[in-house]
């Protein structure tokens, strides 16, 4: 028996969706993945292709690395904070003529703290609090300072090498560099149902991943949803990011046009 | 937030160019040359160069735009028969552009025939709704 030639003929549909990063659920505390539907198809669809664009990487927000600092009372002039490749050095007088960048006025216990903590995020008055032509730190802030800790975050999440080191007399870190980070480690996987049309892609670079067929024709209306999954189900929000999702679908019960016999 | 779900739907655009290389024809010397216009917000999302026909040797073929000469394709050997798949890159273009086709290597000197196919929809084009 011979193939029975079909004469029907179709044009290929294409559902072109933009899904920006503040689409995406927040993961805080809930779940290390979440499915969402992305894109509508009726009964009958057969998707033939497509692809999974990361435009922007995309990134949520991790777990911040921390180091704390405890003192128990305030330091000696000269003695040094070490935060990544800034030194900061106690001073009992700032310098004047020439000022020197990075000094931190020692007065009460908590007002030095109070003072290391303004110098690292660049809030407080230099020339009062530190030394004029101190600049801020671009990857850490102090969360809180108090009379007996300064606790120092990385600004982002992940894993820090930011090195917090000190000579403090009468004070140290409880680690060595900010510890604790965690990325967010972005994958995004395309499905339909229980169907996976691309596997868990990580999405924290921007690249292109091909939809790969499964050849299933859909027995009703249903939906393409993306799997946006992260490392540990202590990340936070998508803070950044730009993907398309092309899906290239006929429908077997669509003809538009005959062509042959 | 919630995805919003686009419920416009467009079928593929395919455009399709074939040329001929070699001293006399269509692509006699090294350069850039224009293929295929499109246009504002396309979407390149497929499509394939073959070499029918070769040239002589040491001719290749980049296939990109006048921002990325090599967005789609790069270093594809004119003097051998085959099927070069174009690489999307998710590209939205701007404004009104062309696919364009470099050639390097050496001058072509040899007749050779080749076929471009541009396969690309348009950001915000509906033909109907679906879903």
């Amino acid at each position: 028996m011979a193939i029975t030639k079909k004469s029907g003929r179709q044009e290929e549909i294409v559902a072109y969706q933009i899904i920006d990063y503040s689409d995406l659920t927040s993961l805080y505390g809930t779940a290390v993945g979440v499915t969402q539907g992305a894109i509508s198809l009726p009964v009958g669809s057969l998707v033939i292709g497509g692809s999974l664009i990361v435009n922007t990487a995309l990134e949520t927000e991790g777990v911040k690395a921390v180091s704390t600092l405890t003192t128990s009372t305030v330091p000696s002039a000269a003695q040094v904070v070490v935060v990544g490749a800034q030194t900061y050095t106690y001073r009992a007088a700032l310098s004047t003529g020439p000022t020197v960048p990075n000094e931190i006025l020692i007065g009460t216990e908590a007002a030095t703290n109070a003072n290391l903590a303004a110098a690292i995020n660049g809030s407080g008055v230099a020339g009062v609090n530190y030394s004029t032509g101190t600049v801020s730190q671009p990857t850490v802030v102090v969360a809180t300072s108090t009379q007996h800790t300064v606790v120092l975050t990385a600004y982002r999440g992940g894993v820090s090498t930011v090195a917090t080191t000190t000579t403090h007399g009468a004070g140290s870190f409880d680690h060595a560099t900010l510890y604790g980070g965690l990325s967010g480690a972005d994958t995004i996987a395309v499905k339909i149902g229980a169907e996976v049309y691309k596997t868990a892609a990580d999405v924290t670079a921007a690249g292109i991943f091909s939809l790969v067929p499964t050849g299933t024709v859909l027995t009703a209306d249903n939906t393409v949803d993306i799997l946006h999954a992260v490392a540990a189900s202590t990340i936070g929000l998508p803070i950044a990011g730009i993907l398309h999702l092309v899906v290239r679908y006929i429908v077997t019960t669509r003809e538009e046009w005959s062509q042959g016999v | 937030m919630a995805i919003t779900k686009s419920v416009e739907r467009q079928e593929l655009i395919v455009a399709r160019v074939t040329g001929t290389l070699g001293t006399g024809y269509n692509v006699a010397v090294q350069g850039v040359f224009t293929a295929v216009e499109i246009p504002q917000n396309a979407v390149v999302i497929g499509g394939h160069f073959v070499v029918d026909d070769v040239t002589s040797g040491s001719v290749v073929a980049a296939i990109g735009d006048s921002v990325s000469g090599t967005r789609y394709g790069s270093n594809i050997n004119c003097n051998a028969l085959a099927l070069t798949a174009l690489v999307p890159t998710g590209y939205k273009y701007p404004a009104q552009s062309t696919i364009d086709i470099t050639i390097s290597g050496a001058t072509p000197a040899a007749y050779g025939t080749f076929e471009l196919v541009v396969e690309y929809i348009i950001d915000g084009r509906a033909e109907f709704s679906q879903g």
